[in-house]
């Protein structure tokens, strides 16, 4: 009970989802040619580690204290690359016929707000962020090849869809939007190299730090107050015959530009650290009050010395994802096989079988069982439910599995659509 | 829509579930140097203390004025006020611009056997207390022909309104007189110590005329001189004699126990003189005295103690005020001349002395030509120089501080953890250092630092140390004796030091250091 109440309050906290990454059988098209027009709310949300628990993060992002046992269970997954995703979003869109004459034509607006974060580290870097240096005494600690980024964005979007006929009475559907981006917060952090030496006996910490911190114009100086802007699109091919069905889609193919008060800087500093310097040890009234030391002032003058303002060009996750679906039993069962890709991302490519089936009119059901991207073998459920006046829920998660083993899974996520037809 | 209702309250339910923290909380172990201190001879002893020789030895050398002569040893100017009152013998009639009152007045200094024809006054003012009992308004002028600033003989004119019926006006003020240089020869110019001064007074020019009957009061004036203290003075300084018994604290009321041996002092005692005046000075005796043990240690010195020391008169480079050509008197002691030694290993707390000094033991030599600049007198000068080779035992120092407290409502993320105190040790000498927190009435409540002892660096053949020792101090520090620890406002410092091979004599080099490093291991909370 407790791990749904997470499941449901997380896809409530992350204000649902865009299915970027969850398997959802919904198809883009509004193949319905007795629809004029389909308005749909949805919204996901997931999170996914090869290393890192659900127990652990979601701990963390409820401000729970982590204990020694939430860090032993990841500790013991830790490999010497380390990742993990997260992603929220919502989406509102319109899809209609513009030529009421032609319902093979559809035309698509939408507005998204999307946030996204993903991370690849080392072991001891996760050991001394959570752990302290006191591990590392008389090692060191390897945290080079360090990435880390996140960043926010609203996307206006605007497409249209064509369905076309194919001999061997198949249809070829093909579907393409562009998205006018607008940037609301990002931050990339590029390790280039970084070791910490710890003394066994702590009399000293050597530290050799290289790494660029990207940021936006945190001060919103532009006079629109935008930190920044770009455009993406979208990509839709399906193929459907009677029995069949093939799907390719690329998701997401855009950037976005940062204003040119974002900020670059850069980190190339190596430093050897052996204590404050008590100048006068006998004027103890003096010396002890070292709570006035500005030690951010002072780490920010002698190694923060490469600080500059300029545009700064981001990728954002593109997917690639392409699917094969054969139908049963009168079109009522579906058995589904894929594969996708997050690009720009530290994601892998990820695997993915399906089977939905359709009760009635009103209820179908499905599950999906996948391996790869963030993590490792998940999978989930589907439920999807017309209610009267064609309005139709849909609810899933593709990773019912890691969430029900709560303690060690290290995956979670769900989407939520809501849609109404006309 | 019955169907969504159960959902939307499940979701409604759901979205009052609140964060514990804005973020998340977790404990980090940290290993890590916080504070580092070097202390070397130079930190132990201004440099302008220490000699180094070439071969790294450190001698000591303090240089103190004990003593210095103040003026009222010598002569004092006391203050010197005149009344005159006056009343009419019989029927009077005062016209505009009548002259009534003219009154030189010569004041004697009286200054014993003092005999001063000229100073130059540094501080001081005359006075003017006048009442006018006349209806009609009246002048005062105050003269000093002999007091002139660049040239200017002093005169100062005071008007008095004209006094109403069976009343009187008043006037009373300070003249300021400094800078003014006095002839001090009197109106005749053939006296010592005088001082001459008119006060005149008469009826306004612009007046009325006024009758006085038996009785009425003309003249109701006070006048002289206050406060004076001069800058310079010439003349015969007389054969004064000043006898001081003085006391000097040396700052060693901390060290409560422990003994120490030395090597060798030389000091060397010099008397300067500034009055232009022969002089003798005489050191009847000079003591240490440790009150702790109770022992009191007399200067054995046979050329000095009860020794007359004739001091040459200073002569005047130039016109007052000019430099003076000072004369020196110095004496040297050491170990073959006098207990000196003796005399610092008491570990005094302070030094008693009584010293005499006595002026023209001649008389009169000068023809009233000695002079006196009332900032510079007498000075006696101790010059100390202690090569630091002694030997140490069990030497305590004790002390106590007042610590600024720390705000812990800031920061309080630092939980349980052991704090170690690495002392790298350089001198040849064992150190205990304690740090006792007192509470508001000075009573102890908690200890660091017990009972662990820095140890001394090894000796070579030369009983010259070689390279350090390390010792190292483990200091637990649980959250609340942290606390307590940054809450308290007053901390004891006990530290006891030794020398190793007590009666061995060892010698300080100035390339000695101890090196102290704090470091902590300790859970740091992420908030």
């Amino acid at each position: 009970m407790r791990h749904t109440s997470n499941f449901i309050f997380l896809i409530l906290y992350s204000v649902v989802a865009g299915a970027q990454t969850d398997l959802t059988m919904s198809g883009h098209f509004m193949k319905d040619t007795s629809q004029d027009v389909l308005l749909k709310l949805q919204g996901n949300y997931f999170f996914a580690s090869n290393v890192i628990t659900n127990k652990f993060a979601g701990d963390y992002f409820q401000g729970k204290f982590l204990t020694e046992d939430l860090k032993d269970n990841v500790s013991k997954n830790l490999s010497a690359q380390n990742i993990f995703a997260g992603e929220a979003g919502w989406e509102a869109s319109l899809t209609f016929h513009p030529d009421t004459g032609n319902n093979k034509v559809e035309a698509f607006i939408a507005y998204r707000s999307r946030s996204h974060s993903d991370a690849r580290f080392s072991a001891d870097f996760f050991n001394l962020f959570f752990r302290g240096n006191k591990m590392y005494g008389g090692k060191t600690a390897e945290l080079g090849d360090f990435f880390f980024q996140q960043y926010s964005y609203r996307q206006f979007v605007f497409g249209i869809g064509n369905q076309f006929a194919v001999p061997g009475n198949a249809k070829l559907y093909v579907g393409a939007d562009i998205a006018i981006n607008q940037g609301i917060k990002f931050l990339k952090v590029i390790g280039r190299s970084a070791s910490l030496y710890t003394d066994p006996g702590g009399e000293f910490i050597d530290a050799d730090l290289h790494a660029t911190i990207f940021t936006d114009d945190s001060a919103a100086q532009h006079p629109s107050r935008l930190d920044g802007s770009g455009y993406s699109g979208d990509v839709y091919i399906e193929y459907a015959t009677e029995k069949s069905n093939m799907n390719f889609s690329v998701e997401n193919f855009g950037s976005i530009h940062w204003n040119k008060w974002s900020t670059e800087v850069s980190l190339d500093s190596t430093f050897h650290f052996d204590g404050i310097d008590v100048r006068d040890i006998f004027d103890i009234g003096d010396s002890i009050q070292v709570k006035d030391v500005g030690l951010d002032s002072v780490f920010y003058k002698n190694y923060v010395q490469d600080k500059s303002e300029h545009r700064v060009n981001t990728q954002l996750p593109m997917k690639i994802s392409g699917s094969y679906t054969q139908f049963f039993h009168e079109n009522k069962l579906a058995a589904t096989i894929g594969i996708d890709v997050l690009l720009n991302t530290y994601s892998q490519m990820r695997y993915f079988a399906a089977m939905n089936y359709r009760f009635s009119r009103s209820n179908e059901a499905g599950i999906v069982v996948s391996t790869g991207g963030y993590t490792g073998f998940h999978a989930g459920i589907r439920l999807a439910h017309v209610f009267p006046w064609h309005l139709k829920a849909e609810l899933g998660s593709s990773y019912i599995y890691p969430m029900v083993t709560y303690e060690t899974g290290k995956s979670q996520g769900a989407y939520l659509s809501l849609s109404k037809s006309f | 829509m019955k169907r969504l209702l159960p959902l939307l309250f499940i979701l409604l339910f759901l979205t009052t579930c609140k964060k514990e923290n804005d973020s998340a909380q977790w404990d980090v172990n940290i290993l890590a140097p916080l504070f580092k201190a070097t202390l070397g001879v130079n930190d132990l002893v201004p440099d302008s203390l220490t000699q180094v020789s070439p071969d790294g030895a450190v001698t000591l050398v303090l240089d103190s004025n004990i003593y210095s002569t103040p003026l009222d040893s010598v002569f004092e100017i006391h203050d010197t006020l005149q009344t005159a009152l006056f009343v009419s013998p019989g029927n009077l009639t005062l016209t505009p611009g009548f002259v009534f009152y003219s009154q030189p007045n010569e004041i004697d200094l009286n200054l014993n056997s003092v005999e001063l024809s000229e100073s130059i006054v540094k501080s001081g003012h005359a006075r003017l207390t006048a009442r006018n009992h006349l209806a009609t308004p009246v002048i005062y002028t105050f003269n000093i022909p002999k007091a002139t600033l660049n040239g200017v003989p002093f005169q100062k004119i005071q008007q008095l309104d004209a006094a109403p019926p069976g009343g009187y006006t008043e006037f009373s003020g300070l003249y300021d007189i400094s800078g003014y240089t006095i002839d001090l020869t009197g109106t005749n110019g053939t006296h010592y110590n005088h001082l001459s001064y008119t006060v005149v007074g008469q009826t306004s020019p612009t007046g009325v005329t006024v009758v006085l009957t038996v009785g009425d009061t003309i003249v109701d004036v006070t006048s002289g001189f206050e406060s004076i203290v001069p800058l310079y003075a010439k003349g015969y300084l007389g054969q004064g004699s000043v006898s001081v018994s003085g006391v000097n604290s040396m700052g060693t009321g901390k060290l409560l126990d422990g003994t120490i041996l030395l090597d060798s002092i030389t000091a060397i005692l010099t008397i300067k003189n500034s009055i232009g005046a022969d002089a003798q000075a005489i050191l009847s005796s000079m003591r240490s005295i440790n009150d702790r043990t109770g022992t009191t240690v007399n200067l054995a010195a046979p050329t000095l103690v009860n020794h007359v020391l004739n001091l040459n008169r200073a002569s005047e480079s130039g016109p007052p005020v000019s430099p003076v050509n000072a004369t020196y008197y110095s004496i040297r002691l050491d170990n073959s001349n006098s207990n000196i030694i003796a005399l610092v290993e008491n570990l005094p707390e302070r030094l008693e002395y009584d010293l005499n000094f006595n002026l023209n033991p001649l008389g009169n030599v000068s023809g009233h030509h000695d002079f006196l600049y009332t900032d510079d007198l007498f000075d006696a000068n101790l010059q100390v120089n202690f090569p630091l080779r002694f030997a140490a035992n069990q030497i305590l120092f004790v002390d106590t501080q007042e610590i600024a407290t720390i705000d812990q409502t800031a920061d309080d993320n630092i939980g349980d953890g052991t704090f170690t105190l690495i002392a790298d040790n350089g001198f040849p000498y064992r150190f205990e250092l304690q740090l006792i927190m007192l509470n508001a009435n000075n009573q102890a409540t908690d200890s660091l630092l017990v009972p662990d002892v820095i140890n001394p660096a090894m000796l070579d053949a030369n009983f010259r140390a070689n390279g350090k020792v390390r010792t190292i101090i483990p200091i637990p520090l649980s959250v609340e004796r942290r606390s307590a620890l940054l809450s308290t406002t007053r901390i004891a410092i006990r530290a006891r030091f030794d020398t190793g091979g007590y009666p061995h004599l060892l010698q300080v080099y100035s390339d000695y250091e101890l090196n102290l490093k704090l470091v902590g291991d300790f859970i740091y909370s992420i908030r």
